[in-house]
């Protein structure tokens, strides 16, 4: 090796500094950092230590068939875990996880990810009056 | 020590393995197939256009307005959180109330109403256009955008030939004066239209009663009753019997679009 002088010390400065979030973390002892989830009211889906790593492959699986092959049945979901049949609607998440603020934002606030599915999707933040079905309607025509 | 060539196989074998879509199950089959589905269902709607004048004609006498807006509309918006704006050229609308009078004098003198919707072709233009497959027609017939894909360039809203289709010039959520949580509202930038109510149609078929769409629910409760909706390959379904007893009109048939909302009792009978 050429420059052996240089080139290992440049190294180490390199990863020591790459690595700072880290050493930082681990000096102020904050390692590892543990949210304080509200615990949900029901039992979920597939097993919760599972939806807590892969709740989103799930959620895009939910997403193409429930959309794409929603006529051929692919609204109605096996869980591989409890075997048990549930029909997609992402509302089902909502009656168990009832506060967004203190389940959800916990941990993609801390990483920083902001999901785009509730530019669109209901959220029990969103402080507007229910539609009340068509029945509600007769307000309008009567 | 690792060879150069082997070191370059590893790494894009590696990174080939990221790029593929992780999902769950590779599970492609679900209740019934795509085939089974196209021989069993496909949606219709049938409108008495002479039952949908008479109610529009007195909702105008009653409230005084040329622009009010029936039962089978105000129901669609709710349902479906379809978002009031006051400038008319950037509102939405899944459904609305045109009103029409024949060229020919001697079928039908008189002006009348129509619902105009999506007419969810059998051969659908805006499917053929669409660059990112986001418009797209189920085996059942009904044609959806999967707002997940649209990229809203609007290609679509060119090819329809109907105008059922509007565009999201601002975000939906400052239109809405409620929210009904059963249905996803739409983004700014994006293409919507009527969907035949596909959330409710797919909650009655998986429990196994019959389908019906908010505007024909409203229809039939506040209004004439002018609307039905139904399976037409079915030959026992109400809207197959009211097909074979009436003639039946599509809009712009020549196009070959084969639209399946027919349109009965033009001549005013």
């Amino acid at each position: 090796m050429y420059h052996k002088r240089y080139v290992i010390p440049l190294i180490l400065v390199f990863l020591i500094g790459f690595f700072t979030p880290y050493w930082y973390n681990a000096m102020a002892g904050s390692f590892g950092y543990e949210p304080e989830l509200k615990k949900p009211a029901g039992e979920c889906v597939e097993d919760a230590k599972w939806m807590a790593s892969n709740h989103m492959l799930l959620l895009q699986q939910w997403r193409t068939q429930g959309i794409r092959s929603a006529a051929e049945g692919g609204k109605i979901y096996h869980s591989f875990t409890t075997g048990k049949e549930f029909y997609i609607t992402i509302n089902d998440c909502w009656s168990c996880h009832t506060d967004k603020k203190e389940f959800c934002d916990q941990c993609h606030d801390y990483i920083g990810i902001h999901p785009e599915c509730w530019d669109c999707h209901y959220t029990p933040d969103i402080e507007k009056p229910h539609y009340e079905g068509i029945d509600g309607l007769s307000k309008y025509f009567s | 020590m690792m060879s150069r060539r082997k070191f370059l196989i590893l790494t894009g074998a590696v990174a080939a393995g990221a790029i593929l879509p992780a999902q769950i199950s590779a599970k492609t089959q679900f209740v019934e197939t795509a085939e089974e589905v196209r021989a069993k269902r496909r949606w219709a709607m049938a409108v008495d256009v002479s039952k949908c004048t008479e109610c529009v004609k007195e909702l105008v006498a009653k409230t005084g307005n040329p622009e009010v807006k029936p039962p089978c509309v105000v129901a669609c918006d709710r349902e479906n959180n379809v978002p009031e704006f006051e400038d008319k050229r950037i509102d939405p609308q899944w459904m609305r109330i045109a009103k029409l009078k024949l060229n020919k004098p001697s079928v039908n003198p008189e002006e009348f109403y129509i619902p105009l919707l999506c007419n969810h072709c059998e051969h659908p233009p805006c499917v053929q256009v669409c660059l990112t497959q986001a418009s797209f027609q189920r085996p059942d017939g009904i044609v959806v955008v999967d707002i997940h894909r649209c990229i809203g360039c609007r290609y679509c809203m060119i090819a329809c030939p109907y105008g059922a289709r509007s565009f999201n010039f601002r975000d939906p959520m400052e239109g809405l004066k409620e929210v009904n949580p059963e249905v996803p509202m739409r983004a700014e930038g994006v293409v919507e239209k009527c969907t035949f109510c596909a959330h409710r149609v797919d909650k009655a078929v998986a429990e196994g009663k019959e389908p019906v769409p908010a505007c024909v629910e409203a229809c039939h409760l506040y209004g004439k009753g002018a609307l039905t909706f139904g399976n037409i390959k079915d030959p026992n379904s109400k809207v197959s019997q009211i097909l074979r007893d009436n003639l039946a009109v599509q809009l712009r048939a020549n196009l070959g679009t084969d639209p399946h909302v027919f349109y009965l009792k033009l001549g005013g009978e």
